[in-house]
C-alpha cells in the first residue's frame, strides 16, 4: 500500500524531529527560567546575552513585577523579578481576603537578593518669564505633595521655599503618572508609603481606598485630580517633553529625560543637600540599605542616608530565588542560576551606569553573596575583594567634583550585612585615583578585561569560563521562549502542514476506493 | 419591482423541490464533513471565549455585584471598588466619536469610487484604500501620537473656546484652557480611530454599492435621471444594508481598538461629558495597560471588563445583522 508507506514516511520524520529537538534542548547545560519586572528587563536581558555566550542559557519574559511573582509561587518559573516583595494580606471593603501572596509563596519558600539599582528622577517642563527652568529642587515632601494632588501651583509656598533663588511661576502644576503597572510607580510609592507616609495616605484616601495604603505597581488617580497618565517611560517623558505642557511633571528614570534634553529636580537629602540622581548619587544611597533576618530589606536607610552626596529617591528590584528543591527547580538548575547571579552582582553592575541603571554598592553584593549559598546546587561564592562591581574594584564612588564628601560615612553602617561597606569607599580609594570609568582597572587576579569583554575575574571555579577557553559546544543561544517552545512550534507547524496537506491526501486515498 | 423579486424567489423555490436525491461521492462527503466542521469551529471559538471571559471574571463580578455596572472607581488590586460606570461609556463615546467621522467619509468615497471615478482611477483609489485597511493599528496610533495630536488639539481648543456651550466641548475651569489639556483626550482618540475604520467601512460600502443592479440604474438613466439621482435613488437605497453592516463592523473595530487609544489617552475613571478635555478611557485599553501588574482579582475583573465588551459587540452586530438582512436585495428600492 503506497499511501500507507507515505504516511509512516511522514510520521517517521515527524517523530525524528521532534526527539531530535527534545535531545538538543536537553543537551544544553541546564537553562533557567524566570518571569517578572520589566522594569529590570533591560539589564536581565543584557546580562543573559552575555552568559549565553558562556553557554549558559537563562530565559526571561518581562511578564511585569506582579505577574512574575505569580508566576514564582505557581511554581511556572524558577526565579522572579519584582520591584516590591510579596504582598501581604489584602482585604477588600467588605473584609473579603482577596490575596495572601506570602502565605501562597510560604509552599515555595525563597530568598531575595538585590539585582538593579535606579534612582527616580522628577522630569519637569516649566518655564518661568519665557525662559526653561533647569534649577528646580525639590524636598521630599513637596515632591509628594505635587503627586498626591495636595500642590497645584507652581508659586506655591512650599516649592518657593525650596527653591529660594528664584521666582517660582504662577503656572498650574501637571503631575503626570503612570497608566500602565510599572516598577517605577512601585519604586516611587514606596518611597512615599515609607518617607512622606501621611501625603501618601492623603492619596490613598482621596483614591478611596481606605485610610492607608500599601506602595503599589499601578498609581492611584482620583477623580478630577488634574493628573494626566501616560503609558511607558517613553510616553511620559514624551509627554512632559510635549511644548504645550508647560507646567508638566513626572516620575522617570534619568536616563529618559537625559535623552530628551530636559532638566530633573535635584532633591533634597538626609544632609540637606540638594542632589541629582546620577548614578553615583544612587549607589551610594543604596549604602544605606539594610536587611531583615526574614530577606525582606529596608530601605530606611537608603531614603534618609546622611552622606551628602545620596540622592533619596534611591532603590533596587529585586530576584526572588528558591531554597528549595521544590519543582520546577532542581540542583542543576541552582548551579546555574548561582553562576548567573554571580556574573551579574559583579561584572555584570560594570554594565549597569551604561544601560540606565546604578551599580549595586558592597554591601548589597554582599548580602546576594549570602543569598546564593542558600539557593540548592549552588556553586561557591568568588571573595568579595576579587569582584568585578565597578563600586568595589573601580574608583566609582569617589567623588568627583566634592572630595570632602568621601570622609562621610555611610549612614547603613549601623547594620551588620552592610556593617563592612562602611569601610568600601576607603578602601577603593587607593586604586581609584585613576580614571573613574577604568573599570576593573586595580584588579589583581588572573581576569583579562580588554576591549569590554566582560569575563568575570573572580576565579575561575566561580564562573563559567576563564577568558581564554573557548567553548565550542556551548554556543546555543536560545535567547526566547522556553526550553518546550520548540517543540510547540513544531506541532504547529505540523498542523499547519496538516491542514493543508491532508484533504488532497484523504481525497487521493478515497478516489479508488469510489472507482471500486 | 416587488414582482420581479417574487419570480426570482419563486424560481429558487421550485429549483429546490426539484433537487433530486443526490448521491454524493465519498469525496464530497469528506469536503462536506471538513467545511461543517470549519463553519461550526467559528461557534465553538466564540463559545470559549466567552465562556473563558465568564469563567475568569467571576471571581470579580461576586466580589462587586451589581456595583460592577455603578461604580466608576478601577482599583480591584489595592482593595479597593472597581466598576465600569465610567470606563464603559468611555469606550462607546470613543467609538460613536470615531463613528461620526468615518460614516459620512466613507459612503462618499465608496460612491465616488464606484460611480463618479474614472475606471483607471477606480482600481487605483481600491487598491489604496485595501492597502490602508491592511496598515497595523500599532502605526495608525504612532502616527497619531507623534503627528496629528498636537496639531489637532488647536481645533479641540477652538471647539472649547467657540462651542463651549455644548457639554461635548466644555472644558473645566480649574485646567485651564491651555492646550496641555486637550491631547489625551477622546476627541484625539476618536479622531485616529475614525482613521482605522473608514478604510473597512469603504471596503465594505464599495462592495455593495457596485452591486446596485445595473439594469435598474440604466432604468434610472433612461427615464432621464441624473447622476445624482440615480445614486440617490438607485445605489443608496441598495445599498442601505451595506452601510449599516459597514458602520456596524468599524464599530467593532473602533470599540476594540487597543493600541492607538492606549498611547493617546490618560485614563480617566470619572465619567463626564466632555470630549475635548483631557482624560477618556476603554476597555480594550484598560485591559493593556494593567494586565501585567494586576494581581489575580485584578485580572479577573479586566476579564469581567471584557465580557462586558464582548457582550456589547454581541449585541451590536446582532442588531446589525438583522438590519441587513432585513433590508437585503434591494427590498426596500423603490423608483
Amino acid at each position: 500500500m503506497k499511501p500507507i508507506s507515505r504516511w509512516t514516511i511522514a510520521s517517521a520524520l515527524v517523530a525524528s524531529l521532534v526527539v531530535s529537538t527534545g535531545a538538543s534542548v536537553a543537551s544544553a547545560s541546564d537553562p533557567v527560567d524566570g518571569a517578572g519586572s520589566t522594569w529590570s528587563q533591560i539589564a536581565v536581558d543584557q546580562w543573559r546575552a552575555d552568559v549565553a555566550r558562556q553557554g549558559l542559557v537563562v530565559n526571561y519574559q518581562g511578564v511585569g513585577s506582579t505577574a512574575g511573582r505569580v508566576a514564582y509561587y505557581q511554581a511556572q518559573v524558577d526565579f522572579a523579578v519584582s520591584e516590591i516583595p510579596f504582598q501581604s494580606a489584602q482585604y477588600d471593603r467588605q473584609g473579603n481576603l482577596l490575596a495572601d501572596e506570602t502565605q501562597l509563596a510560604a509552599a515555595r519558600p525563597y530568598a531575595y537578593l538585590p539585582i538593579v539599582a535606579g534612582g527616580t528622577a522628577f522630569m519637569y517642563n516649566l518655564k518661568a518669564n519665557g525662559q526653561r527652568v533647569t534649577d528646580l529642587k525639590l524636598s521630599p515632601t513637596t515632591a509628594a505633595k505635587i503627586f498626591t494632588g495636595q500642590i497645584t501651583m507652581w508659586n506655591d509656598p512650599l516649592i518657593a521655599a525650596d527653591n529660594p533663588q528664584r521666582v517660582m511661576p504662577a503656572t498650574r502644576i501637571k503631575p503626570v503618572i503612570r497608566s500602565d503597572g510599572s516598577g517605577t510607580t512601585a519604586q516611587f510609592t514606596a518611597f512615599m508609603a515609607d518617607e512622606t507616609t501621611s501625603d501618601w495616605n492623603v492619596l490613598c484616601q482621596r483614591a478611596n481606598l481606605g485610610s492607608s495604603c500599601p506602595a503599589t505597581s499601578l498609581y492611584p488617580d482620583f477623580p478630577n485630580s488634574g493628573f494626566a497618565a501616560q503609558q511607558f517611560s517613553d510616553g511620559v517623558a514624551n509627554f512632559v517633553a510635549a511644548q504645550y505642557n508647560d507646567g508638566a511633571i513626572t516620575y522617570v528614570e534619568y536616563g529618559y529625560a537625559k535623552e530628551r534634553g530636559f532638566p530633573v529636580a535635584s532633591v533634597k537629602n538626609a544632609s540637606g543637600n540638594y542632589t541629582q540622581p546620577t548614578a553615583v548619587n544612587v549607589s551610594v544611597a543604596l549604602q544605606g540599605a539594610r536587611i531583615n533576618s526574614d530577606g525582606t530589606q529596608v530601605l530606611g536607610g537608603v531614603y534618609r542616608n546622611s552622606d551628602s552626596r545620596a540622592y533619596p529617591i534611591s532603590s533596587y528590584s529585586y530576584m526572588i530565588v528558591p531554597t528549595t528543591e521544590a519543582a520546577p527547580f532542581n540542583a542543576s538548575k541552582g548551579q546555574s542560576l548561582s553562576e548567573y547571579i554571580f556574573y551579574f552582582l559583579c561584572a555584570g553592575q560594570q554594565k549597569a551606569e551604561q544601560l540606565g541603571y546604578a551599580p549595586l554598592p558592597r554591601n548589597l553584593v554582599e548580602f546576594g553573596f549570602e543569598a546564593v549559598t542558600r539557593i540548592p546546587g549552588a556553586v561557591a561564592a568568588p571573595s568579595i575583594d576579587s569582584c568585578s562591581n565597578p563600586t568595589i574594584t573601580g574608583g566609582f564612588l569617589v567623588p568627583k567634583a566634592n572630595p570632602t564628601a568621601t570622609t562621610t560615612a555611610p549612614a547603613g553602617g549601623t547594620s551588620g550585612s552592610a556593617g563592612s561597606s562602611g569601610g568600601s569607599s576607603g578602601t577603593t580609594l587607593p586604586g581609584a585615583t585613576t580614571v573613574p570609568g577604568a573599570v576593573g582597572e586595580p584588579r589583581t587576579e588572573v581576569g583579562e578585561t580588554t576591549n569590554g569583554e566582560v569575563v568575570d575575574a573572580t576565579g575561575s571555579e566561580a564562573v563559567i569560563a576563564t577568558p581564554g577557553v573557548a567553548m565550542a559546544t556551548s554556543v546555543e543561544i536560545d535567547t526566547e521562549g522556553s526550553g518546550a517552545s520548540p517543540f510547540i512550534y513544531l506541532l504547529i507547524a505540523v498542523l499547519i502542514l496538516g491542514i493543508a496537506v491532508g484533504p488532497p491526501i484523504v481525497a487521493g486515498r478515497l478516489r479508488p476506493s469510489v472507482k471500486q | 419591482m416587488t414582482s420581479v423579486a417574487d419570480v426570482s424567489e419563486s424560481n429558487l423555490v421550485d429549483e429546490a423541490r426539484v433537487t433530486p436525491v443526490v448521491r454524493r461521492s465519498k469525496v464530497d462527503r469528506a469536503y462536506r464533513a471538513v467545511a461543517t466542521l470549519s463553519g461550526s469551529v467559528v461557534f465553538v471559538v466564540m463559545a470559549l471565549i466567552g465562556g473563558f471571559l465568564l469563567y475568569r471574571g467571576i471571581d470579580a463580578l461576586r466580589i462587586s455585584g451589581w456595583g460592577f455596572i455603578t461604580e466608576s472607581q478601577w482599583a480591584p488590586d489595592m482593595g479597593g471598588a472597581f466598576g465600569i460606570a465610567a470606563v464603559l461609556p468611555y469606550t462607546v463615546s470613543i467609538a460613536l466619536v470615531a463613528l461620526f467621522l468615518a460614516v459620512p467619509i466613507s459612503v462618499a468615497t465608496a460612491l465616488f469610487i464606484t460611480e463618479y471615478a474614472p475606471r483607471r482611477l477606480r482600481r487605483f483609489l481600491t487598491a489604496t484604500i485595501d492597502l490602508l485597511a491592511a496598515v497595523p493599528s500599532l502605526i495608525y496610533g504612532l502616527w497619531g501620537l507623534f503627528y496629528l495630536q498636537p496639531r489637532l488639539i488647536t481645533l479641540s481648543k477652538w471647539l472649547a473656546d467657540n462651542l463651549g456651550f455644548i457639554p461635548f466641548f466644555e472644558v473645566n475651569e480649574d485646567f485651564g484652557t491651555s492646550l496641555g489639556v486637550f491631547p489625551s483626550s477622546t476627541f484625539v482618540a476618536g479622531v485616529i480611530v475614525s482613521l482605522m475604520v473608514i478604510p473597512i467601512c469603504t471596503s465594505v460600502m464599495r462592495e455593495v454599492f457596485g452591486q446596485a443592479p445595473p439594469g435598474e440604474r440604466e432604468g434610472a438613466m433612461a427615464l432621464g435621471g441624473t447622476r445624482w439621482g440615480v445614486v440617490r435613488d438607485v445605489v443608496l437605497p441598495f445599498g442601505r444594508g451595506g452601510i449599516i453592516g459597514g458602520s456596524m463592523l468599524g464599530l467593532g473595530r473602533a470599540l476594540g481598538e487597543t493600541i492607538a487609544v492606549t498611547l493617546i489617552i490618560s485614563p480617566s475613571f470619572d465619567a463626564k461629558w466632555s470630549i475635548v478635555e483631557q482624560g477618556s478611557n476603554s476597555i480594550a485599553a484598560l485591559i493593556a495597560l494593567k494586565f501585567s501588574e494586576s494581581t489575580e482579582t485584578g485580572i479577573s475583573a479586566l476579564m469581567a471588563a471584557g465580557l462586558a465588551l464582548f457582550v456589547i459587540t454581541l449585541i451590536v452586530n446582532t442588531a446589525a445583522s438583522s438590519v441587513v438582512n432585513r433590508s437585503r436585495s434591494g427590498s426596500a428600492t423603490e423608483i
